[in-house]
């Protein structure tokens, strides 16, 4: 449904992304969470809202969720998304749960997906070369 | 007499017929728009002393050029589709404070016929997580994104399509008086509004604001002559997290929260005392959010005011009486300024509120930036 080898890569040497692209390609799911208060938070920022310390570590977690918006995108705007319809969630993770996370959805119809539903994490390596991997998501449970 | 801490007026307005495609360079279509802005105002455009053009479209080095302007006065405001409300904003500070006397806000570009909107870089703030955690899913554009506010408020309100259809059916019949309008003599029907082809669910092509060829301009100067428009207040606020929606909480937070409280606790008036409101209108259901959050219905009620005609002239509240950005054309909310002026000035003729004597209005930008002000004549 997409074409994993066209998406344009980000810039995998910005070191605020360094720790997450090194989690996808291990498979694993990596957030950040302060290391004074413990507050987890995304997407990635160098100061804490709650306890504005600049001390942070990257945590794995489970990349289990469910949707909490969704869009089901009608006309290609972007490369490695040329064939329509596709659908992009915002998934709350299951824990910890006050952090979101975007990602487009795979084996499922587009139009089968609600809000509420329960997703897991895909992981597919993309650029010209896999240079990079990236997490999707997908009806948890299913068949990957 | 009303009136808050602002004592600026808009002095004079201008702008070209808006159009598909326009038969003139985008500086010839802003200087067309200045001049007429100047004419408005009784001034000639060597008193502009103070000019704040719009980011990414024609500059004000070529305005200055060709019209001998000598600014004393000049920045950008750069929050995307709140710009045009925000920077009546900085022009009131700045003719208040003396800093100049007539500013000019200006926009000219041919957006339609030139580059378009997905060809033009984007202001966006937040890039790294544009580009690391959005684009890399498919997700680029403003329909996408502000399609997964409405997905999410629909979840939590409910929300039909012909509420959203009735947004852009209004937005059409007011169009329909408007002869400088993009899309003037053409009707739209709820079929057809209904078979619109899918865009980023929930929007559908009638849900999103036109791209256009024109230009628009405005003068805010220290003046209380009988025909000028007051800025009577006028407020600017962000969302939590400005840069990222995904992790926003409450999800549906935007800056016109903050900034319509600030304008209506500033004058002590509510949003039953105004007579029009000029909404910025990117997509349908961004005008619904809007009157929810400026305080015109509750949150989950917006729809009750729509139906039954409430937004259309005549109604409990004409929203855009030019047609706005769906149908007038997308002048990044400097024609909703222009609009509010008009209907001020009774100058609107078929599409006229009757007796309008205070007009709202509302600018949105980037990932829900605000910014609100309410206009009146010299006798409130």
């Amino acid at each position: 449904m997409f074409e994993p080898e066209l998406i344009p890569l980000p810039d995998l040497s910005d070191p605020n992304f360094v720790p997450f692209w090194e989690g996808t390609k291990e498979h694993q799911l990596r957030i950040q969470q302060c290391e004074d208060c413990g507050t987890h938070r995304w997407p990635p920022r160098s100061t804490c809202r709650h306890c504005r310390s600049t001390a942070v570590t990257w945590v794995p977690v489970e990349p289990r969720g469910r949707v909490y918006s969704y869009t089901i995108v009608g006309r290609p705007t972007t490369k490695g998304y040329a064939n329509t319809p596709y659908a992009v969630a915002i998934v709350a993770l299951d824990a910890p749960s006050n952090i979101r996370i975007i990602g487009s959805v795979v084996g499922i119809e587009p139009s089968q997906l609600a809000i509420g539903m329960a997703l897991e994490g895909r992981f597919t390596p993309i650029g010209p070369n896999g240079e990079a991997t990236l997490m999707q998501w997908a009806p948890a449970g299913a068949q990957a | 007499m009303l009136g808050g801490s602002h004592t600026a007026s808009i002095t004079g307005v201008g702008n070209t017929k808006y159009s598909k495609k326009a038969d003139r360079s985008a500086g010839l279509l802003a200087i067309d728009a200045v001049m007429s802005a100047a004419r408005d105002a009784g001034i000639e455009p060597q008193e502009i002393d103070g000019l704040i053009p719009y980011p990414g479209h024609i500059g004000d080095d070529i305005l200055q050029a060709e019209l001998d302007l000598k600014p004393r006065f000049r920045t950008t405001v750069d929050m995307g589709g709140c710009s045009a409300v925000s920077a009546l904003r900085i022009a009131s500070l700045a003719v208040a404070s003396g800093a100049a006397k007539h500013v000019l806000l200006f926009r000219g570009l041919k957006g339609s016929s030139g580059l378009r909107k997905a060809d033009r870089p984007s202001f966006l703030p937040g890039q790294p997580f544009r580009r690391h955690l959005e684009h890399v899913h498919g997700l680029n554009t403003p329909a996408q994104r502000y399609a997964l506010l409405c997905q999410r408020y629909k979840h939590e309100y409910g929300l039909d399509r012909r509420t959203l259809g009735e947004i852009a059916l209004a937005a059409r019949a007011h169009a329909n008086l408007n002869p400088d309008a993009q899309m003037y003599g053409r009707d739209l029907t709820m079929d057809e509004y209904l078979a619109g082809r899918l865009i980023s669910d929930p929007y559908t092509l009638f849900d999103c604001c036109l791209e256009t060829d024109g230009a628009s301009a405005v003068i805010v100067s220290k003046r209380n002559d009988a025909r000028d428009i007051r800025i009577l207040s006028v407020a600017e606020a962000q969302g939590v997290s400005p840069d990222d929606i995904s992790n926003r909480e409450p999800f549906l937070d935007i800056g016109l929260t903050q900034a319509a409280n600030d304008v209506w606790n500033e004058l002590g008036v509510g949003p039953n005392d105004v007579d029009a409101a000029m909404i910025y209108d990117c997509f349908t259901f961004e005008v619904l959010h809007q009157l929810e959050e400026a305080g015109f219905a509750g949150h989950g009620k917006a729809a009750a005011l729509i139906a039954d005609g409430g937004i259309r002239l005549g109604g409990k509240l004409p929203v855009n009486t030019h047609g706005g950005m769906l149908s007038e054309g997308h002048q990044a909310g400097l024609n909703h300024v222009i609009e509010a002026v008009r209907q001020l000035r009774q100058e609107c003729g078929q599409r006229q509120v009757e007796d309008a004597r205070l007009v709202a209005v509302s600018g949105w930008g980037q990932l829900g930036d605000g910014s609100f002000a309410v206009l009146g004549g010299q006798n409130v």
